[in-house]
């Protein structure tokens, strides 16, 4: 089950810092690479976070992710061309349809920016508990309530992946092909899959907020934790580094920088 | 005594049901008391612990709740769930909906967190209830990474931690491996005798247990009390629970049988073993058939690892002939399942070769060996999905490319087999657990598979659905079919089993005719199985193992 469970401890600089430096971390990924269409610029984001995952050791956690990311690039890549006319300089014509240079630089400043947006939420969840981050986000104002059900959900995971993975054996082993045929019966097929996951995901979390009130838990009473945060000097550092560059961003974009086409995100 | 926990003249309909859940229960618990809840499932005792926690009807939607409950003295009616659970919380059984912390000190803390209580007192009680729990020392433990019983023990702890009056176990144990079973009897044992808690209230189908730990028991069936009393009188009335599909004390059942009694009808080993007259004539039991002449399965010099070189099978060897009913036993981990799903196909050996009825079959798929070999889950959630539990039974058989005349016909045999053939038009979503297990084994044996792979096959069901299902499972047996049942229940074994094989840490440690398996008590106990009180009765009275009760009573002779 540890294969998927995001977070594991570690000693890093980005594992020591607290959850609120990182959350910065993540928003103002989220801004740099949003204020920016440039693929030299939106790229520099992104290599950024890259060099993060690597030096706080957590590449291997994310396995299970490489091949989403590039896929998610991929797409990028392929569809902004295509829908993101205009520009000068043509690079060819496929069926009708002209590619600018502009367009495919588009089409990667795009794929850079999805890829560390979700590379730096990735880093967040495998480099904090996820008991510190729920912890964190109320701090930050957000209802209990709502925090314990972000964390939950994360915490749920690894079983329902467990039960998906029972699912798939236990309806293979009653010759339900989910692999192979056509279209029509692979997708009548995975209805094997998706609907025993559903239910049993569903009997589990229904008798979660039981559970949950049971001990006593009352919603939106003030409760107090065993965790404690520290917002420390490393901290201050870290976020006002990271807020004054997205600021600067802000600056250097509205001054015209980074961007392949002005008039758009 | 103080009043704990009353109930009184309490309805409940859930939404949508035709049926009160609840008809008019009431029920009183003080302090000082161990309460018992039995009764056959969907007789509404789950119900009845989430009355006295106040659960229902706080949370949740109802058609109808008629009655009042108090938690001393405080009625529960439109209190916070959370504000009751600090007298009175409830243990469910489902261990993994209620640990929701990564950590188990995490997991325990959350209570008390509730209860804004500073940092050392939450650390105090933190430390209190994992020692109580027996979980001291693993407080950074991730709760996934614990086996079940500490799962289960932890979930205790975590409630223990609020330091509540009354908890309540609902089928706490009914989930768990033998040793995990163990464990939370222990506790049990302990929050009695340290005075933890001052009242204890649990739900439980092994009648044995409720005779070492109920001070009085109560009967549930169909939504109303049916019994009420002193624990050892009410289990002493063996027929009456009999006729309830329940599973009276082994101990009690023969000591009724005979005619043997004390004051009453001992319900303990060690009372009926003080009171057990002279035995005049003890008859051999006839050696059960146990096999066919041509080999079903073979596995041999079997390995097998989820990752790397960590073996969950080393080298395993077992020969299984056509017609045998086999149990497989052990603790979770030991490997049972890994081995059951190599011999389906759905794990592919590292080493080692898998034979079928003589045939080569390491190389074949799942698809290949479902026509030979079937493979009923533990859990019936898992494998359903149709609309109709008509549609269920003929979805495998459609795959086999069947006519729909032929799987209609295929269909409504299955279904008298398994008894439900007045379901088949239900959606199986709303059925109970024991019905939809039925659904489950019919989707596989209307494959008609030459072997048949049950794991843990009763687990949450009553003792008589459980007879139901594995008496459906002998008679397939008797017709020919090599049967391999995964348990943690020894009386199934010893009922229905004529082989046992027991397996601990990756490899087979006993294999014998259960009989021979069940006499070597020192081997079992040592990896925390424990026999049926029936052999060590007749072992300690008559000199040798018998296996039921029933056997007991038709082989021993009594002055």
């Amino acid at each position: 089950m540890s294969r998927y469970v995001l977070y594991a401890e570690g000693k890093s600089f980005f594992h020591s810092l607290d959850p609120r430096s990182k959350i910065a971390l993540v928003v103002c990924v989220f801004v740099w690479s949003s204020v920016f269409n440039h693929p030299l610029y939106t790229g520099t984001v992104l290599g950024a976070v890259l060099a993060l995952v690597l030096i706080s050791g957590v590449a291997s956690r994310l396995k299970l992710f490489w091949f989403g990311l590039v896929s998610l690039a991929t797409m990028s890549l392929i569809l902004w061309p295509l829908f993101r006319r205009g520009g000068e300089n043509v690079l060819f014509e496929a069926m009708g349809i002209v590619f600018t240079q502009e367009s495919v630089m588009y089409g990667l400043a795009v794929a850079f920016r999805l890829v560390a947006m979700v590379l730096s939420g990735l880093l967040l969840l495998t480099t904090t508990r996820i008991e510190d981050l729920e912890l964190a986000l109320t701090r930050l104002g957000m209802p209990y309530s709502m925090a314990f059900g972000i964390s939950a959900v994360f915490r749920f995971i690894p079983a329902m992946v467990g039960d998906g993975l029972t699912i798939l054996a236990a309806q293979r082993a009653r010759g339900v092909n989910v692999v192979s045929g056509n279209v029509f019966s692979r997708m009548k097929n995975s209805a094997a899959i998706i609907v025993p996951l559903f239910i049993t995901t569903m009997r589990r979390f229904g008798e979660l907020p039981l559970a949950i009130e049971s001990r006593g838990f009352v919603p939106m009473a003030r409760r107090s934790y065993l965790l404690e945060l520290r917002f420390r000097a490393r901290d201050v550092v870290f976020t006002a580094t990271v807020l004054f560059l997205a600021a600067l961003s802000i600056y250097m974009r509205l001054n015209g920088y980074g961007v392949v086409f002005p008039h758009v995100i | 005594m103080t009043k704990a926990v009353e109930v009184r003249d309490v309805w409940v309909k859930y939404r949508g049901s035709a049926d009160y859940a609840l008809k008019g229960v009431s029920l009183e618990v003080s302090e000082g008391e161990v309460v018992a809840i039995v009764g056959p499932t969907g007789a509404g005792k789950t119900t009845l612990c989430k009355v006295m926690t106040g659960l229902i009807p706080n949370m949740g939607v109802y058609d109808d709740f008629k009655g009042e409950v108090r938690v001393y003295g405080e009625s529960t009616y439109s209190k916070r769930v959370g504000d009751i659970s600090k007298s009175c919380a409830m243990v469910m059984q489902d261990y993994e909906t209620q640990l929701f912390r990564t950590t188990v000190e995490l997991e325990v803390a959350f209570g008390p967190e509730n209860l804004l209580l500073d940092r050392e007192e939450i650390r105090r009680r933190v430390q209190w209830a994992l020692k109580l729990v027996g979980l001291s020392g693993l407080e950074k433990r991730y709760s996934f990474s614990l086996s079940g019983g500490q799962k289960q023990r932890l979930a205790i702890a975590s409630l223990l931690s609020l330091q509540p009056s009354v908890l309540i176990l609902d089928e706490a144990t009914s989930d768990l491996d033998p040793r995990g079973k163990r464990e939370v009897y222990d506790v049990m044992r302990k929050l009695i005798d340290e005075e933890v808690i001052k009242s204890l209230v649990f739900v439980d189908h092994h009648l044995d247990k409720v005779a070492e730990f109920a001070d009085r028991l109560v009967t549930v069936v169909d939504g109303r009390i049916l019994v009420e009393g002193e624990a050892r009188d009410v289990l002493g009335r063996v027929e009456e629970l009999r006729s309830l599909g329940l599973k009276p004390p082994e101990v009690a059942e023969i000591c009724w049988d005979l005619g043997v009694r004390a004051n009453s009808v001992p319900v303990l080993l060690d009372e009926a073993l003080r009171v057990f007259p002279k035995v005049r004539s003890v008859r051999m039991p006839e050696r059960r058939i146990i096999r066919g002449e041509r080999v079903a399965a073979e596995l041999s010099d079997l390995w097998f690892a989820y990752e790397g070189q960590n073996w969950v099978l080393k080298g395993v060897n077992l020969r299984v002939h056509e017609g045998e009913m086999l149990a497989l036993i052990g603790q979770n981990g030991s490997g049972k399942t890994t081995l059951a799903q190599v011999l389906m196909g759905i794990l592919k050996p590292n080493h080692g070769k898998v034979w079928i009825f003589g045939r080569d079959a390491t190389p074949e798929d799942v698809s290949e060996r479902a026509r030979d070999v079937g493979y009923i889950f533990q859990n019936p959630d898992y494998q359903i999905f149709s609309q109709t539990v008509y549609e269920e039974l003929a979805y495998g058989l459609r795959a086999r490319g069947l006519s729909e005349a032929d799987v209609e016909r295929k269909v409504k045999e299955v279904a008298d087999m398994t008894g439900i053939s007045h379901l088949l038009n239900e959606d199986p979503f709303f059925l109970q657990k024991g019905e939809r297990q039925r659904v489950a084994v019919a989707s596989i044996l209307a494959l008609n598979p030459r072997i048949i792979i049950l794991d843990e096959p009763t687990t949450g069901l009553s003792p008589g659905e459980t007879r139901a299902l594995m008496n459906t499972v002998l008679n397939l047996n008797r017709g020919g079919t090599t049967v391999i049942t995964i348990t943690h229940e020894m009386w199934v074994v010893a009922e229905y089993c004529t082989r046992t094989v027991m397996m601990a840490d990756g490899r087979v440690v006993l294999d014998a005719p259960t009989r021979e398996a069940f006499s070597s008590r020192e081997t079992l106990i040592a990896h925390d199985i424990f026999p049926p009180e029936t052999c060590e009765l007749s072992r300690r009275v008559a000199g040798l193992t018998l296996l039921t009760p029933k056997e007991f009573v038709e082989h021993v002779e009594v002055v």
